[in-house]
């Protein structure tokens, strides 16, 4: 089973000593600035399940219909956070999206966390 | 030299360029012209690669691409980070719309076009002498 990628765009130096090291505890991870090369090398050739987009400094409204638009195709979880806490998930494989309540590692792992459930087929009685 | 604006005999030797958070058209719209002019540094935004280039690269001309960022809060960061340096700082975006702010006169103003001449031009020293001088 190919390992799971997380994306981290254009984090601001805090946000990236918050994140990075406890995330790549759970799954691969890769930075890029945005914009520029390494964000459309990275949005075109890797297969994210997370991509985590740090607004701090951004326009959002400019700056989410872009990265929808490019990660559309992909369906990963984009969640889009700033340093003021505020936190909003878009869940391009299932369609949901809303604003996280807490803004931490293990709430970002759980937007892309596996069912730990199988399903088991019915006992006959 | 952190933190410093530099002496006026090392900016005759070469002006001293830094782009900030560029998207790929703006790059390549720009790069050349300003390469030409003197020594182009061109960092992403936010970061540390930025934070380094504010305190220890002491720009003579820093242009700053706003295209996607939030003009409000990172005008007066990008103000605040470079009010020692001194340099002139110049936003622009993919929309054409651009202003200057020469922080060593304490001047700014509308740019009406962000053309990498127009830019350029912001830095170049006048060639003109004063007839009889």
């Amino acid at each position: 089973m190919r390992p799971r990628l997380a994306l981290l765009v254009g984090l601001t130096p805090m946000m990236t000593r918050t994140l990075e090291g406890p995330l790549a505890l759970c799954m691969d991870v890769a930075a890029v600035a945005f914009p520029g090369d390494a964000f459309e090398a990275a949005a075109a050739e890797l297969q994210p399940c997370l991509v985590v987009v740090d607004v701090t400094y951004l326009d959002e409204a400019r700056v989410r219909p872009l990265m929808i638009d490019r990660f559309s195709r992909k369906g990963p979880v984009l969640v889009f956070v700033s340093e003021s806490g505020r936190a909003w998930s878009d869940d391009l494989d299932s369609g949901c999206s809303g604003p996280m309540e807490t803004f931490t590692v293990a709430a970002l792992l759980a937007l892309v966390a596996r069912p730990a459930l199988t399903l088991v087929s019915a006992r006959p009685a | 030299m952190l933190g410093q604006r530099r002496p006026r005999d090392a900016r005759r030797r070469g002006r001293r360029l830094l782009l900030v958070g560029p998207t790929v058209a703006t790059t390549r719209a720009l790069e050349a012209a300003l390469t030409a002019i003197g020594e182009l540094l061109v960092v992403p935004f936010p970061g540390a690669a930025f934070d380094r280039a504010a305190t220890g690269y002491a720009a003579d001309l820093v242009v700053v691409d706003v295209t996607y960022l939030d003009e409000a809060r990172v005008r007066p960061l990008i103000m605040h980070r470079f009010e020692t340096i001194r340099p002139m700082v110049v936003f622009v975006s993919e929309t054409g719309e651009g202003w200057w702010h020469d922080l060593q006169a304490g001047t700014s103003g509308r740019m009406t076009a962000t053309d990498p001449e127009s830019i350029c031009a912001l830095v170049t020293a006048p060639t003109l002498r004063v007839a009889g001088s």
